[in-house]
């Protein structure tokens, strides 16, 4: 039986044939494109049926998000959101909370509407739009009541007195830390960690972690995708968390497939690994795959620190404030792993947050290409926070692709501008301009939670690059509407390398679809992350939102 | 309450010899029961024939020491380890080769069961210069040596003698304050690298270990101290001091009470001592302080920072300076 779907515009990103009015879907495949002429003869040839649920609709390929954490998100989504930021959520919309008063009303909203003794995690604290926290403020909230407030970066936490009492924190050893101001509450840089780790039992529960996980997949439906790719940084290591993700994420009710792509630092822990990074890449994805987590030849390496924490490596002149970021591994080490991985044939997808991260990334591949040369290894730099032109030109000469979380301009490009690089580097962060511009494969990223897991809001970020005060940052590096599209379907599909079955509506891939209210190119830019979203095709089986 | 466990941080960039100090502590020989804590696996050399339990990340040898793996989760492995029914005299943690040892103490140190003894920063007298200017890791390593408490300049043998002096000007001139360790093959004594517990006497070691120029001084002091007067004195030690330890009678008001007194790598700790043979003698023990430096510490300097008191050089070598090398 075939499945007829005609629809208002079909926009391919098949360049051989932009536009289409009708597809043709048979066991989850397409079949045909055209318009409802063209496809005639497989109809007259098979029985079939027309839906024309999407007759009055936009259909693009499936969205692709290369780069996006369900196990993180799993730990956040439970929490309470208060944040800068508006949020769409699977079970709620966050509203932007902005101020301190106003923070501090909706600590005294959850405060009066949770249940009783109930811990009440928040996160999304900032202290640029919150002002100062300190627990006397959230012990004037509640002395009984366990509170805490998890700042946006993952990197300070604030608890009240209850809360302290709750996970039996010893107050008058924390005295003596250097990262922990009782008085304050606060638990900051390393000292976040002891915090963190009298809540993991908490965080980590059996229940609340599917719970999570649940949310997680709501929430990636809810984006229009139909699939993410999963470079983990520690996750799905223990069998414990691979039985939660294939338990919530593995079976057929899930409208997407996750590509599992592993971290090769593990390969450091044990010397036969390290010397068959083959074997152990083919090890993994036997121990753990599945058809909906399933795992190519990928694998996934890192160079320096976290962006939003602002330990990633620059280049001089450097941070304003002179500190210094963190490499994630020593550098040689870092050569040592993508040459067993680039010799070994895989696919090696870089994190790189910084233009020394970069750097470092792109002189190991031209070190790797002279010594044995690759075509098409597609050599991924993830993230790409601070980089220059000249690094985008080479990395096109290397035959590097780039997969970016631009993002960071909407939510850090002030912030750096005014406290982090100044004007000239922040403002031309998540340079995508300049990759597109130099030909190099670009995707867009979420890497959620560290931005909402929407491709229509990266994308929009992309096309206006509007900084949180709504001033254009770096309009050198802006791409058009349809640039940003390829950055999350075709485009975002080849930086997987799994360009032959998804990415583009074509005959013989998959039938994923996102189904949108409006088309991108028809209306003003400005609201390309306001198109509503019907739901997706997930091969061949519509997933209403509604 | 269980007393807290001692824990040392190994830093030091790529190649430095940390595993290779990590290696020899293994072996044993020290006496002591160590957890000893790794990134991974990777080159550490685990003897077979010492094994004698192996259940996951934790390999249980002989000697009563272990060794964990924490790969990404050095916090749970402290906290199976503080709560250990037997737990060990002390904790050595091999940092990454990359890691701000600083930033790492801030984190380990005031873990719930331990406390922070030193860091030891290892650095490779071949090639800690060169490193130095690479545009990669010149500040990372620069920083690491400055936030050491004891800097170990290691593989001293591989380079002439005079470079060795030259390199003791250089970190001084990047930051380090504190006391430097020419040494080779990552032998550092272990009453250097972490605090022999109360009660526990390390066993004796008749390897004489030329390589490793320590000096260790005695005081006496001829009658209590008051408070102040002991802290003064701890603050006032020369920067080649890296371990003061032993117990003092102070004498506040007229109130008199026995001390322990800690100093290890620039950290100093003064407390009751709850009995007298906790603090390490019998109660009819005279109190003593022992301080050991690097090089050859000469007495004298002493009396100018330890006002009555005997001072003398403690003779021979000390049955508690152990080579960890084995």
């Amino acid at each position: 039986m075939l499945t007829v779907y005609p629809a208002r515009r079909i926009h391919t990103m098949n360049p051989s044939l932009p536009e289409a009015t009708a597809v043709v879907v048979r066991d989850g495949t397409i079949v045909e494109v055209g318009t409802m002429d063209t496809i005639r003869p497989w109809l007259d040839a098979h029985p079939h049926e027309i839906d024309t649920a999407f007759a009055d609709k936009i259909l693009f390929p499936g969205f692709i998000d290369p780069h996006l954490h369900p196990s993180l998100a799993a730990t956040l989504l439970p929490m309470h959101f208060i944040t800068a930021m508006p949020w769409r959520l699977p079970d709620r919309d966050v509203p932007a909370t902005r101020g301190h008063e106003a923070f501090l009303d909706e600590l005294r909203r959850l405060d009066a509407t949770e249940p009783a003794g109930e811990p009440v995690f928040t996160w999304g604290y900032h202290e640029l739009w919150h002002g100062r926290m300190h627990r006397s403020m959230l012990d004037a909230i509640s002395t009984d009541r366990p509170i805490i407030v998890w700042q946006r970066s993952f990197h300070e936490i604030f608890m009240n007195v209850a809360a302290m009492r709750h996970f039996e924190l010893d107050m008058t050893r924390l005295e003596a830390h250097p990262q922990v101001d009782v008085a304050a509450g606060r638990f900051y840089e390393n000292g976040m960690y002891v915090g963190a780790v009298a809540m993991s039992g908490h965080l980590n529960d059996h229940d609340r972690f599917r719970h999570g996980l649940a949310l997680a997949k709501a929430a990636v439906h809810q984006g229009g995708h139909t699939t993410i790719g999963d470079l983990t940084g520690s996750q799905f290591d223990t069998d414990v968390e691979w039985a939660a993700l294939d338990e919530v994420l593995g079976g057929d009710d899930t409208p997407f497939r996750v590509q599992m792509i592993p971290a090769g630092a593990r390969t450091l822990r044990n010397e036969d690994d390290r010397n068959d990074p083959a074997g152990w890449l083919r090890r993994t994805a036997e121990r753990r795959g599945s058809d909906k987590l399933y795992f190519r030849n990928n694998v996934k390496l890192f160079t320096d620190g976290g962006f939003y924490a602002q330990l990633m490596r620059v280049r001089p002149p450097g941070f304003i404030d002179g500190h210094q970021g963190e490499w994630m591994i020593a550098p040689e080490q870092f050569e040592e792993l993508a040459r067993g991985f680039w010799n070994a044939g895989a696919q090696i997808h870089v994190h790189c947050t910084g233009d020394m991260g970069v750097e470092l990334a792109i002189d190991v591949l031209a070190k790797l290409q002279w010594e044995r040369p690759r075509f098409d290894h597609r050599f991924t730099i993830e993230h790409l926070g601070l980089s220059n032109p000249e690094q985008i030109r080479r990395l096109r000469e290397l035959g590097g692709q780039a997969s970016v979380n631009v993002y960071y301009v909407h939510e850090l490009g002030d912030a750096y501008w005014t406290h982090s690089v100044g004007h000239e580097r922040a403002s031309q962060m998540a340079r995508v301009g300049t990759c597109v511009r130099e030909g190099v494969t670009t995707a867009l990223h979420s890497d959620f939670t560290m931005a909402p897991a929407r491709p229509l809001t990266s994308a929009w970020v992309a096309v206006n690059r509007l900084g949180e005060h709504g001033e254009v940052l770096g309009p050198h590096e802006r791409i058009s509407v349809h640039e940003a599209m390829r950055t999350i379907t075709c485009d975002a599909a080849r930086v997987l390398g799994m360009e032959d079955r998804i990415g583009s509506i074509r005959a013989g891939k998959s039938a994923d679809f996102t189904v949108l209210e409006a088309d991108p190119y028809e209306i003003d830019p400005l609201e390309l992350a306001d198109i509503p979203i019907w739901g997706t095709v997930f091969e061949g089986t519509p997933h209403p939102l509604a | 309450m269980t007393p807290p466990i001692p824990l040392t941080l190994i830093g030091g960039y790529l190649g430095a010899g940390k595993t290779t100090l990590v290696n020899s502590l293994l072996a044993g020989g020290h006496g002591l029961r160590l957890a000893v804590l790794v990134n991974d696996f990777g080159e550490v050399d685990i003897d077979g024939r010492l094994v004698v339990a192996h259940d996951g990340e934790t390999y249980t040898l002989a000697n009563g020491c272990i060794c964990c793996s924490f790969g990404d989760d050095l916090g749970e492995t402290l906290r199976g380890i503080a709560r250990a029914d037997d737990p060990p005299d002390a904790v050595i943690v091999e940092a990454s080769g990359v890691a701000d040892a600083r930033r790492l103490a801030a984190s380990t140190g005031e873990w719930f069961g331990f406390e922070h003894h030193a860091t030891l920063v290892l650095a490779d007298a071949e090639t800690v210069r060169a490193r130095s200017e690479d545009p990669y890791v010149a500040d990372l390593v620069r920083s690491q040596l400055a936030g050491a408490d004891l800097v170990v300049l290691n593989k001293v043998d591989l380079v002439a003698e005079s470079d060795v002096d030259e390199l003791l000007a250089w970190c001084r001139s990047i930051g380090v304050d504190g006391p430097i360790l020419p040494t080779t093959n990552g032998r550092v004594p272990i009453e250097v690298l972490t605090s022999v517990p109360a009660g526990r006497s390390p066993v004796d070691r008749v390897h004489d270990d030329h390589h490793v120029p320590f000096s260790s001084v005695v005081v006496r002091p001829t009658g209590p101290w008051r408070r102040t007067q002991l802290e003064a004195a701890l603050a006032s030690l020369p920067p080649e001091v890296v371990r003061v330890k032993g117990f003092v009678d102070l004498d506040d008001d007229g109130v008199g009470r026995r001390v322990v007194v800690q100093l290890a790598s620039r950290r100093t700790r003064i407390t009751d001592a709850p009995d007298r043979s906790a603090a390490g003698g019998d109660a009819d023990d005279e109190p003593v302080l022992v301080v050991i430096a690097v090089g050859d510490l000469d007495p004298a300097a002493l009396a100018a920072a330890l006002p009555d008191s005997t001072i003398a050089r403690r003779p021979g070598r000390p049955d508690s300076f152990l080579s960890a090398e084995v």
